[in-house]
């Protein structure tokens, strides 16, 4: 008899597996998928605690949270990689037959006059991944709806308690607006509807308790997240990397083999960000 | 001095790098917008406004301002907000753009304040709607995120025209 959490990690096996495959004509079976978000939803902090986190959350990853009211704050260190031999990393993976939906969104750059003031930069930045394939990393492990994702500390701007969001008018439903935060415009995007639009039911949306933001690198935009797992070093070995030939989701850097989860690149989700569009780039 | 000008440059500071502009601030939704003091010619408690029949729907109808008829534009629909109950606190804004002269009833005024250039950013543009084009800048005011608004793109050519009809 398969487990509950069997079934979860089987459901989101398969999800990642979708994700990092660029097949066309295969289908993906998204039922195990849609019975973990529907499991999910309603018991995120049930799963949660069964997970068993290997530092402790408070001493690990409290410090990374600003304390609004203190303006002394600096940003947490977080240059904690340790070098290691370079090794060559045997990334063949097990292809299955697996599709990856095809999103139809048609979000387009509108063009605004504004001031000249701090434009988004038109060139990709310079990839950080091919760090991260060479040697050790820590990452920072969280949840947005029942979905884990991980992302390097050191691409981190910082972790922020979540307070006021004002909406914006006719920004796309992915963008949920801007928190100030000590002077700083902080750009809030819903994670679960940028990642997983497709998923996103009213019900799930309705269930997502966000708390924190998490920002990314230098740039404004942050991710909403609804609960920090854990921060653990990474090996290279231990991570299924995308394939160079994977442009559909620039922003995935892999999957985390042991924990099933998806590895963000930082700075081709910024990317993605800074120009408006979503989770899929159509070919 | 066009009135262009006069909109964009109210005041100018010491060094005349860094212009200073007021906004006129009011609430929609518990969030504070401005918009430029040089387009607004008054503030006027709520009064009764007469529906337009076969007016568009972003128009609530039509006011008389000491025997001008006034179109007043209703700037939750606009925004794509909920409509709300008019409250003591609802105000109709009377503003001069440059193609005419209209009302926009909001939840409240609050006050006029002072920014300089520099305060001002531009919101991130990743709009996919034509709303997306009122929004002029973004400004931290006291802890709260100040949206500045370009009155002048509240409404499409078509629709100025269209509204112009209607007074």
């Amino acid at each position: 008899m398969t487990t509950k959490r069997d079934n979860s990690e089987a459901a989101m096996a398969e999800y990642l597996n979708a994700l990092l495959l660029e097949e066309e004509t295969v289908e993906f079976d998204n039922e195990p998928v849609k019975r973990l978000l529907e499991q999910a939803a309603p018991k995120i902090q049930a799963v949660a605690e069964e997970e068993t986190v290997s530092l402790n959350r408070e001493q690990d990853l409290l410090p990374l949270v600003s304390a609004k009211a203190d303006d002394s704050y600096q940003e947490p260190e977080v240059e904690t990689v340790t070098e290691v031999e370079t090794e060559t990393v045997d990334l063949t993976t097990t292809e299955t037959d697996i599709d990856t939906e095809v999103h139809t969104d048609t979000e387009t750059e509108v063009e605004t006059e504004v001031f000249e003031v701090s434009e988004p930069p038109a060139e990709p930045l310079p990839d950080a991944m091919s760090e991260y394939m060479e040697q050790d990393f820590q990452a920072l492990f969280f949840k947005v709806a029942g979905l884990t994702l991980a992302v390097p500390l050191k691409s981190l701007g910082g972790i922020h308690q979540l307070g006021k969001i004002s909406p914006l008018m006719g920004k796309p439903k992915w963008f949920r607006g801007i928190m100030t935060e000590r002077d700083n415009k902080l750009q809030v995007v819903d994670t679960a509807r940028w990642v997983m639009p497709e998923k996103c039911t009213p019900e799930l949306e309705e269930s997502l308790d966000y708390q924190y933001l998490i920002t990314l690198n230098d740039s404004p935009w942050g991710l909403l997240c609804e609960e920090l797992v854990t921060s653990e070093p990474l090996q290279p070995q231990s991570i299924q990397w995308r394939k160079e030939s994977n442009n559909k989701r620039p922003w995935l850097a892999g999957v985390v083999r042991d924990r099933m989860c998806a590895l963000l690149d930082v700075n081709a989700l910024i990317t993605l960000l800074d120009k408006g569009l979503g989770h899929i780039q159509q070919d | 001095m066009s009135k262009d000008n006069r909109a964009i440059k109210n005041e100018t500071d010491v060094d005349g790098n860094d212009e200073v502009l007021q906004w006129v601030t009011f609430q929609l939704e518990q969030e504070t917008y401005g918009i430029n003091v040089m387009q607004v010619q008054e503030v006027l408690r709520y009064s009764e406004i007469a529906p337009v029949p076969g007016a568009p729907s972003y128009v609530l109808g039509i006011i008389n301002l000491r025997g001008n008829v006034v179109t007043v534009i209703d700037t939750r629909l606009r925004f794509g907000l909920q409509t709300t109950e008019v409250t003591d606190n609802s105000r109709i804004v009377i503003i001069e753009s440059e193609q005419q002269v209209i009302g926009i009833l909001v939840d409240s005024v609050a006050e006029v304040v002072y920014l300089k250039t520099s305060e001002i950013d531009s919101a991130p543009n990743v709009g996919t709607d034509e709303s997306a084009r009122f929004i002029q800048g973004v400004s931290n005011r006291d802890d709260e995120l100040l949206i500045l608004v370009d009155l002048d793109k509240m409404l499409t050519d078509e629709e100025w025209d269209e509204i112009s009809r209607l007074s």
